[in-house]
């Protein structure tokens, strides 16, 4: 990294923290892309962030889509604060809509993922507490559960019906009104 | 969409419990819920379990299955027919639910005062008419009951202090509304007991086991009651408070729930002489439904705000009702929606030659959504007294 230079780039530099995914992938980032995971923020509190932020629970794959998606959102959460802080007039209301909306059209296409993916996406969002993450991943889920059979939403989470013929048969019985 | 090879099925979930729950909790429909509980064995045991469905109930209003028609000769549930979304749920509910109160010794002694959170309140009529002794609260799906003892002689001595003699005294008992993701033991039961010239609110719970003496309020010299009966006939509640209304009255009596406190808030001169509701319209505002020439006036103001008065009704918005002769009053509201009730024009102009009893249509008003829907068809002679919500079985647990 930079060893000699102007200030800012050295105030750059100390900005910066290196993930290391499961397997053994480094991602250099800024601190404002980090600590949109809270798990990631208690960590530089604590000041344990030399060396770099092993994630064993996070592989380079998926730890790449979660860096796209905190880089995205850490920009937009910057462009909020610094727009927060002039006055509003239509103008700035304006340019504050159009980036909302390019937000939404960045998490669209970011969910465009296999259902494999989308689940690693929410164990990873969990596991590094990343809010605004989390509540896109399942939402995803959620809402393709809706309008499904068993048989679909089986297939869709990829599990076998463990229920017991009987079992089955009995909860089917009371839940018939969810099938008309 | 990405293809990968699909890896053969599983035996556990891919995600755990917790986040399994917090999709499940994000699902709209009932319906969606109980299809996810029927997928495999640990999907059922999460969507069954009482916190969840607790959890799931404080995000998610049930739907409005039916009415309850109260008379003297018992009790009938009316559900939502088709093509009403929630009538395979209330059919479900009907088959299971049980609403000949078996369990009581003399049925007709009882009678249902209010329904809430899937409990029904009924209470036992002693000597005079409006005194009650006694007071159940049941749960007709589970068909579990509790009884509630008498409110001790002492505490009510304050109407026969005021001159009342028993018959003078009106007893309103009602059912606290349950507070976000509470356990069945929370369950509080309010009585209003008036005399003359106030009103005493009692508040039994089951924590304590006892009744309390929580709120009074006194009109002066004017009387509480009009031919026997009391000025402020109907009881609505919203925001976890109660208001009541009149006719012909310019004021409504609003009992604060947290801060147990009375008080009388003025309001628009245009609802004198209409039927009217007291409805949540949105976070923090208080909406006032008025129902006059076929049309609904939804007015609203600042829920809480500081001092009666404080701030004006505003005029919202204006609901016209689709071409029906609406004939009688809002009825009781549940989960955000009121009912009324209309009869087609067409049988209601040849009423009059042919002396052909015309149907009751019932439609509900989801107050939020501006949401108007029929409810049922049914025979003129029904009375519905309180709107019904509830998740049809298995979605219901025990409320008692």
């Amino acid at each position: 990294m930079a060893s000699a230079g102007s200030g800012d780039e050295k105030a750059a530099a100390a900005a910066m923290i290196t993930l290391i995914s499961s397997d053994n992938e480094k991602f250099e980032v800024t601190e404002a892309t980090a600590t949109l995971s809270q798990t990631i923020r208690h960590m530089i509190e604590d000041g344990c962030t030399d060396g770099g932020v092993p994630l064993p629970n996070v592989t380079s794959k998926i730890l790449a889509r979660v860096i796209e998606y905190c880089k995205k959102h850490a920009t937009a959460a910057a462009g909020e604060e610094g727009s927060s802080s002039s006055f509003s007039d239509a103008a700035f209301l304006e340019v504050d809509r159009a980036f909302l909306e390019e937000l939404e059209e960045f998490d669209d296409a970011f969910l465009e993922v296999d259902r494999a993916t989308l689940f690693d996406l929410i164990l990873a969002a969990n596991y590094l507490d990343i809010k605004g993450l989390l509540n896109l991943t399942c939402q995803k889920v959620a809402d393709s559960v809706k309008g499904k059979t068993p048989e679909q939403i089986r297939e869709m989470y990829n599990i076998v019906n463990d229920l017991t013929p009987e079992e089955e048969a009995e909860i089917r019985r009371e839940t018939q009104w969810a099938f008309e | 969409m990405l293809l990968a090879p699909a890896p053969p099925p599983a035996a556990q979930p891919p995600l755990p419990d917790e986040l399994l729950e917090d999709i499940f909790l994000r699902l709209d429909a009932a319906e969606d819920l109980a299809r996810a509980a029927v997928s495999c064995a640990s999907f059922r045991r999460i969507v069954s379990a009482r916190g969840f469905l607790r959890r799931f109930r404080s995000l998610h209003p049930p739907p409005v299955l039916g009415f309850l028609d109260c008379s003297h000769s018992g009790t009938e549930f009316y559900q939502a027919q088709p093509p009403r979304k929630s009538a395979p749920a209330a059919r479900a509910f009907a088959q299971a639910a049980d609403f000949t109160f078996s369990f009581l010794a003399n049925p007709s002694r009882w009678r249902v005062r209010d329904t809430r959170d899937g409990r029904v309140l009924l209470a036992r009529t002693a000597a005079s008419f409006d005194v009650f002794d006694e007071f159940v609260v049941y749960d007709p799906l589970h068909r579990r009951h509790f009884k509630i003892p008498p409110i001790p002689g002492d505490l009510t001595a304050f109407t026969a202090a005021a001159g009342n003699r028993s018959y003078e005294t009106y007893f309103e008992p009602f059912l606290a509304p349950a507070g976000r993701e509470e356990e069945e033991s929370s369950l509080r039961v309010f009585c209003n007991v008036m005399s003359k010239t106030k009103i005493v609110t009692f508040v039994f719970s089951l924590v304590t086991g006892m009744w309390q003496t929580v709120a009074s309020f006194s009109i002066g010299i004017h009387e509480w009651k009009r031919y026997g009966f009391p000025i402020f006939t109907w009881r609505h509640c919203a925001h976890g408070c109660f208001y009541w209304t009149d006719y012909c009255m310019k004021v409504m009596l609003v009992l604060d729930t947290l801060e147990m406190k009375f008080s009388l808030v003025d309001l628009p001169p245009e609802s004198k002489g209409k039927d009217k509701s007291i409805v949540e319209v949105a976070e923090g505002r208080l909406g006032l439904l008025i129902l006059d020439d076929f049309k609904f006036y939804l007015y609203s103001k600042a829920w809480r705000s500081n001092g009666a008065g404080a701030e004006e009704w505003r005029h919202d918005n204006v609901i016209p009702l689709p071409d029906r002769y609406w004939s009688i009053s809002i009825y009781g509201a549940a989960e955000g929606c009121v009912l009324v009730r209309g009869i087609p024009q067409d049988q209601y102009n040849s009423w009059k030659s042919t002396e052909k009893k015309p149907d009751a249509q019932y439609f509900t008003l989801e107050v939020k959504a501006l949401l108007f829907e029929r409810l049922c068809v049914l025979k003129f002679e029904t009375c519905p007294d309180y709107l019904y919500a509830s998740f049809p079985p298995p979605l219901s647990p025990p409320s008692i």
